[in-house]
């Protein structure tokens, strides 16, 4: 008889099986912004384009002395991965009062996928749009005239 | 705003084998040149080939030269097809884009990790920063399996000549050492730490392969380096 793959154990198997917390963020998405007409944004990120098969929005909300990330939201026509990634990667951008926007710059694909608990590696390009647009959104933000 | 629509048309003026699996395109623009920061990559789409939104390739060259040069590994049918591309023939790109750069103000000590063809945005980092005689510390870890497999060795080698503050660690993981400048083994993480000036200040930048990225993010992380002094750049 065939034995059934250990679906809990998936961050020891090099394989296509997600951890719980990228079940979870895929599941209860954090942060997701559905109507962006009544959100104030300071900066907008958007990377890929549904023809290439995933798009990627990312909009940052910025401290009052400009220097950390207050509030992050997203939106994705994407995949399980990229929606658990840019789900994580929102937690990690405004968690602890907020990342520095120079530390936010950093953010990388590794950094969130640890904190997924793993990523099938077939998947890791998928978190790379979230922290791409994350990384617009700041460009956004910065080359706007300061007020 | 990031698509990958080819936007620029290029004719190949050069191709110059560096590895027995790497070669360079020479690209000259047809129409007007694109500004690129060094260390980003362009898209390059081929009708019929590959996936429809194309693949990227890291720019090996700095800005301020007048080609651009792509350095290409052959694993597979797309780069395969780039590659049989002949001189005086047009591809298209997209527009550079990516942010595995450094910030143009800090000046703490740049450390790139590299693996096999993930030289390639980092000898662009590296050329831009020699030219515009930034005082810099730069450290370069480069691995590669062999010695014939190591691209751009001797442009390293010179720019380092000139450059006092770039040094260069060269290592082979499936060759015995036969020379001096080269060290056996992979390169570590506690290797890359013990060597820091500044341990709470170095900017770490790490390119190669999906695996080599991975685990040398994790051994520095796991080393102590806070996640925003590493930054990455896996090929996939």
């Amino acid at each position: 008889m065939t034995k059934i793959p250990d679906i809990n154990a998936c961050h020891d198997n090099p394989s296509w099986l997600y951890s719980d917390i990228v079940k979870d963020h895929f599941f209860r998405p954090r942060n997701v912004l559905i109507d962006e007409e009544n959100y104030q944004s300071d900066g907008v990120g958007i990377v890929g384009s549904p023809a290439c098969g995933d798009m990627m929005v990312v909009w940052i909300q910025v401290n009052e002395d400009k220097t950390r990330i207050k509030d992050c939201k997203w939106r994705t026509f994407g995949c399980a991965s990229a929606i658990a990634s840019t789900s994580m990667m929102s937690v990690m951008a405004t968690e602890d009062g907020g990342m520095l926007l120079k530390h936010a710059k950093r953010l990388s694909p590794e950094a969130i996928i640890e904190r997924l608990d793993g990523l099938p590696a077939q998947k890791y390009h998928c978190s790379v749009l979230g922290h791409q647009a994350l990384r617009e959104a700041i460009e956004d933000f910065e080359a706007k005239p300061a007020t | 705003m990031n698509t990958t629509t080819s936007s620029y048309q290029w004719k190949i003026v050069d191709k110059k084998v560096e590895t027995p699996t790497v070669t360079s395109l020479y690209l000259e623009p047809i129409s007007e040149k694109p500004n690129f920061i060094a260390g980003q990559y362009v898209t390059i789409q081929i009708p019929n080939i590959g996936p429809a939104e194309g693949k990227s390739y890291s720019i090996s060259n700095a800005p301020h030269e007048a080609q651009l040069r792509i350095s290409i590994k052959k694993m597979g049918n797309f780069s395969t097809a780039i590659l049989n591309h002949q001189l005086g023939d047009t591809i298209f790109t997209s527009a550079p884009y990516g942010f595995f750069y450094p910030e143009p103000i800090d000046t703490n000590e740049l450390v790139f990790v590299v693996g096999g063809i993930g030289i390639a945005p980092c000898l662009s980092i590296i050329k831009h920063l020699a030219h515009t005689n930034n005082p810099r510390p730069i450290k370069l870890f480069y691995s590669n399996k062999t010695t014939v497999e190591i691209a751009f060795k001797k442009e390293l080698d010179t720019i380092a000549q000139d450059h006092p503050q770039l040094s260069l660690n060269y290592y082979l993981t499936q060759e015995e050492t036969v020379n001096t400048d080269c060290i056996t083994g992979r390169v570590t993480p506690e290797q890359i730490v013990s060597s820091l000036d500044n341990k709470a200040e170095a900017e770490i930048f790490i390119c190669g392969a999906m695996d080599f990225t991975k685990s040398l993010w994790k051994g520095l992380h796991n080393a102590g380096l806070p996640q925003h002094q590493l930054y990455t750049e896996g090929f996939f």
